[in-house]
């Protein structure tokens, strides 16, 4: 049973967002709380009800947006809108009605090196060819120097015609710069361009514990590995951390008013905590890439790509391990209703609802989640906003008498109580105890059988005596020029017959044809096997490599009579060159080899 | 004009590829890479998803492509190395570890994996220098698991208990630890302690599909059918293909008397292992059990063509054929028997009597006089008191014809 009352559905609203990138606020300070979802098609939308009030461009794939309280000139804090999106921040604030942008603030520059500016001054003055300087840049790495973006890209770049030039030679003829190294060079003729770290993660720091004031300052991430705490006016960075990867999301928890503790999973498996002390030495290392993590009090909850959800003490001790029945998408944190848990979300649609480690509800989307949350929509306090694979948004409620902390846990069906599923059809089996149960005649039809089966060796034996004789008749006095070896694959009723040609001088225009005789070493208009392709050309033989011809046989309605397949390779005036046949019979009897 | 490399896409890349959309995360490397704004991170991905495609070779040459770009990076020279590893180059992964070695990060990540290629090349002693290296520099479960693995490969299974006392310690809850160590007293015939553990297993994770079969077939052993039932009830509801589940659910209705019921779940295991001779050979115990001589010839006939040494076979073929009365291929299925077994009482004692049911007394008194000569008595052929219950009747049934 599900907490959750259905609100508002809409499956072609091309939505692409992650959890990250979906949040609400109290924007005009009216109690009605809008919606906004940041899209990676470079949107903000924002939702009043069901109805989008306003549609924003974003410059910038984003990787998160956020609500907070802005400290203006006059230290008088305001509400605003933060986005995430490639290298910058952008803050919007919501006056007279309508969500104008306000401020942009992007984050210290990457300061590159000395030597690696002396190269791209010698790149750029034509003292270095293109290759001679990706040499120079990749030796200056070795080194142990980290090198820019700029320098990064003029690596990763593929091979060009220009690469040996160097500023000053002509550009060959017909050759274009894109996607060229000299592009790059030429792109920057000043040498390094000021390169500013692209931002992985943004989250609020809560200023207090004030309900009415919650909200705080900004801490972002940065593909550098970077962690900053913005000041309260999101102008300067007030603290920086760095770490030895690169951050995917930050979870706060605590204040800033008393203290903090920032939770930060990593590309690298690696799971930092930062306090207002510093980076914490516990590091928890997850054995597979992270999804997300969430944490409750002292536990971790961390969701890996290997469909596996973890439980870290915050020492970092593994204490639980639970596999999920498909790979986890999304795990959002949730306070509501006095119960703080989260909710796991499968690739199956599956979303499942835990309070603490104990799961009390689950309910089955239409379609997989992308991105998920638990915030105040509208009026109401506790709704659960999802965007899902297809670009729909959906829109539940939690129902306001819900008592999420009395709810049971979720009993999953004891598997022994399943039954086998074993069909009730011993017809044959008792009709073959009938049979048998006369031993005399289970006597007789042994016998029958067996003489049977010798009947058909024989008839083997003697339809590959045939065969010989055909054989030879054919290719007397002819030398064979073509050798032809055959392999047999499958398990029935059809089959794959590989034939090997092989020569001893080139030869050209041949034909292999395949013809299935009947016990009697002639064509029958009953064959035992259907083929079909009978006849397939052979363009070109090469002495020293072999042909393989595939022929792709099917039991027909030869009546189990022993038959023949006959291969034979001919040339354009129909002479024979090489011939080969094969028995359809595969018979291993063990008890009369004995 | 190419673009400085956009690693705004890294992130993006990144929750693409760990949320297993993984063809929409190739798209965008791509897109990417026409619009010459690829990244080394995004290469390294690309690598990933390759693996995870099978495309090993593939994935090998992009992790080299990133490596020579960037050769400090311990990320891209373990996914080689583990490239490498899957492609059957051991010794050249060896040697990647090595220059992870070198760049002094004490990954415990690298000594382990080093350890699992060295397993690979037999170099048993080197593989448990390198466990033992990871598990100092940080202990893991699965650093326990490979070094008990290795310990069991080389047979110092007391050393492998050591080690996985160790990791219970470790990890005391998890399943698939307590399965391991269940599974290896199982092995050393420490039947009552395996099962505790598979049992505390179960506690753990009461789906495990491996532990169940396990404590399932220890159920079964000791004649407990209807709980291995409710065991196995469990494991179809999972694996409902598994051959082994079905062979064995049929052996349990066989000794609830329930031999048609017994013979659908063996049909039904041998169309998912039509190779399996064990499922053949189990087939054809049910018929004899049946009465149905000629469907146990057929199933057995089958079970020799695909286990021709196994000599319970040739036994049971023996009698078979004593019941179609094909005496010459009756004598010649025990002799292939006792080719395979010559100290079988059980074996010879069904060639006696087939001999004796054939009409041939004198050389079932021959036999019989042999098996006496070369066991002492009826009651000490073997233990089993079916064998000696025959041998009684069939010494009374010699002394009958004497007089």
């Amino acid at each position: 049973m599900t907490p959750f009352l259905d609100a508002f559905y809409d499956p072609i609203e091309n939505l692409d967002a992650i959890s990250s990138c979906i949040e609400s606020a109290d924007l005009y300070g009216d109690g009605d709380h809008r919606l906004l979802i940041a899209s990676r098609n470079r949107t903000l939308r924002v939702y009043r009800g069901a109805k989008v009030v306003a549609e924003h461009e974003i410059l910038g794939t984003p990787s998160g947006v956020v609500s907070f309280r802005l400290e203006g000139v006059d230290k008088s804090r305001s509400l605003a809108i933060a986005i995430a999106a490639g290298t910058a921040i952008f803050v919007y604030k919501p006056v007279k009605g309508v969500l104008k942008p306000h401020s942009k603030f992007c984050l210290p520059p990457f300061q590159p090196t000395e030597q690696e500016q002396d190269i791209w001054r010698r790149l750029v003055g034509g003292g270095l060819t293109m290759l001679e300087g990706c040499q120079e840049l990749v030796d200056l790495r070795n080194s142990g120097s980290s090198i820019s973006p700029q320098g990064e890209s003029m690596l990763t770049a593929p091979q060009h015609a220009t690469d040996t030039t160097t500023m000053f030679d002509a550009v060959p003829d017909g050759q274009t710069l894109d996607n060229s190294r000299r592009g790059i060079v030429t792109a920057h003729p000043d040498g390094i361009a000021r390169s500013v770290p692209v931002i992985t993660a943004i989250t609020v720091l809560p200023a207090t514990i004030n309900e009415h004031e919650p909200l705080g300052q900004i801490i972002v991430a940065t593909e550098g590995g970077d962690v900053y705490l913005l000041g309260p006016s999101c102008r300067e960075t007030d603290i920086h951390y760095k770490l030895k990867s690169v951050p995917i999301r930050l979870h706060v928890t605590g204040t800033r008013a008393v203290a903090f503790r920032v939770t930060v999973p990593c590309r690298d498996r690696a799971i930092y905590s930062i306090t207002e002390q510093g980076i914490s030495a516990n590091v928890i290392r997850a054995e597979a890439d992270i999804v997300d993590v969430v944490r409750i009090r002292n536990k971790i909850f961390v969701a890996t790509a290997d469909s596996t959800l973890s439980v870290y003490s915050a020492r970092g001790r593994r204490e639980a391990q639970y596999k999920t029945a498909a790979p986890i998408v999304a795990i959002e944190h949730f306070d509501a209703a006095s119960v703080e848990g989260f909710l796991l979300c499968l690739a199956s649609g599956e979303v499942r609802m835990f309070r603490g480690a104990e799961p009390i509800a689950t309910m089955q989307l239409a379609n997989p989640v992308k991105g998920i949350r638990m915030v105040p929509f509208a009026r109401e306090s506790h709704c659960l906003v999802s965007v899902t694979d297809t670009g729909a948004l959906d829109i539940k409620i939690l129902h306001r008498s819900a008592d999420l902390g009395s709810m049971g846990s979720i009993v999953e069906s004891d598997p022994q109580d399943v039954p086998l599923g074993i069909i009730d059809d011993t017809t044959a089996l008792r009709s073959a105890y009938t049979r048998e149960k006369d031993l005399e005649a289970a006597s007789k039809m042994y016998f029958g059988f067996q003489t049977d089966l010798l009947q058909l060796k024989l008839a083997a034996l003697s339809t590959r005596v045939k065969a010989r004789k055909q054989t030879e008749d054919t290719m007397a006095g002819v030398k064979p020029q073509v050798g032809l070896r055959t392999t047999i694959e499958g398990f029935g009723p059809s089959f794959l017959v590989r034939v090997h040609v092989s020569a001893r001088k080139p030869l050209r225009g041949l034909s292999l044809c395949t013809v299935c005789h009947g016990p009697d070493g002639m064509a029958t208009a009953r064959p035992p096997l259907a083929i079909k392709d009978p006849l397939l050309p052979i363009s070109v033989l090469l002495p020293g490599i072999d042909t393989v011809l595939e022929v792709r046989v099917a039991v027909g309605s030869g009546d189990g009579v022993v038959g023949m397949l006959v291969f034979t390779v001919s040339d354009r005036a129909g002479k024979v060159l090489g011939r080969s046949e094969l028995l359809t019979p595969e018979i291993d009897e063990f008890v009369a080899q004995m | 004009m190419a673009t400085c490399a956009d690693r705004s896409a890294n992130q993006t890349v990144y929750n693409l590829y760990v949320r297993e959309r993984l063809d929409e995360c190739l798209s965008l490397i791509d897109v990417m890479e026409s619009a010459g704004t690829l990244t080394e991170y995004a290469i390294f991905i690309k690598g990933l998803i390759f693996r995870r495609q099978g495309k090993i070779a593939q994935s090998y040459s992009l992790f080299e492509q990133v490596v020579e770009l960037n050769p400090n990076n311990a990320s891209y020279l373990k996914q080689m190395a583990r490239s490498a590893t899957l492609l059957g180059l051991h010794s050249q992964a060896i040697q990647l570890y090595g220059r992870l070695e070198e760049l002094k990060l004490d990954d415990w990540e690298s000594w382990y994996h080093k350890g699992s290629c060295l397993t690979f090349v037999q170099d048993y002693d080197a593989a448990r220098e390198a466990f033992l290296r990871a598990n100092d520099i940080e202990r893991h479960l699965p650093t326990y698991l490979k070094l008990g693995k290795l310990c069991v490969i080389v047979e110092d299974y007391q050393y492998a208990i050591k080690v996985y006392t160790e990791a219970l310690g470790f990890a005391p809850l998890d399943p698939g630890l307590l399965r391991t160590v269940g599974l290896l007293k199982l092995r050393l015939g420490e039947t009552q302690e395996a099962f505790q553990l598979l049992g505390r297993s179960l506690v753990y994770d009461k789906r495990a599909p491996r532990t169940l079969l396990a404590a399932a077939s220890v159920m079964q052993d000791s004649g407990d059918i209807d709980a291995a039932l409710a065991k196995y009830r469990a494991v179809a509801a999972q694996r409902p293909q598994s051959a082994q589940l079905w062979s064995n659910i049929g052996l349990c209705f066989l000794s609830q008397d329930q031999p048609f019921v017994a013979l659908q779940c063996l049909r039904r295991a041998r169309y998912l292992a039509p190779f399996a001779w064990i499922i053949a050979y189990n087939q054809g115990l049910v018929h004899v059990s049946l009465g149905h001589p000629l469907a146990a010839y057929h199933q057995l006939r089958a079970a020799a063509a695909l286990k021709p040494d196994y000599a319970p076979i040739f036994g049971l073929m023996g009698v078979v054929l004593a019941d179609l009365g094909d005496a010459d291929n009756c004598l010649a299925a025990f002799d292939r028997a006792l080719e395979f077994d010559p100290d079988s009482a059980e074996i010879r004692l069904n060639k006696t009597i087939a001999l004796f049911r054939l009409g041939r007394d004198s050389a079932g008194r021959a036999a019989w006089a042999g098996l006496q000569s070369r066991w002492g008595g009826e009651s000490d052929l073997g233990g089993s008191p079916e064998v000696s219950k025959a041998a009684k009747q069939i010494a009374k049934y010699i002394s009958i014809n004497r007089q």
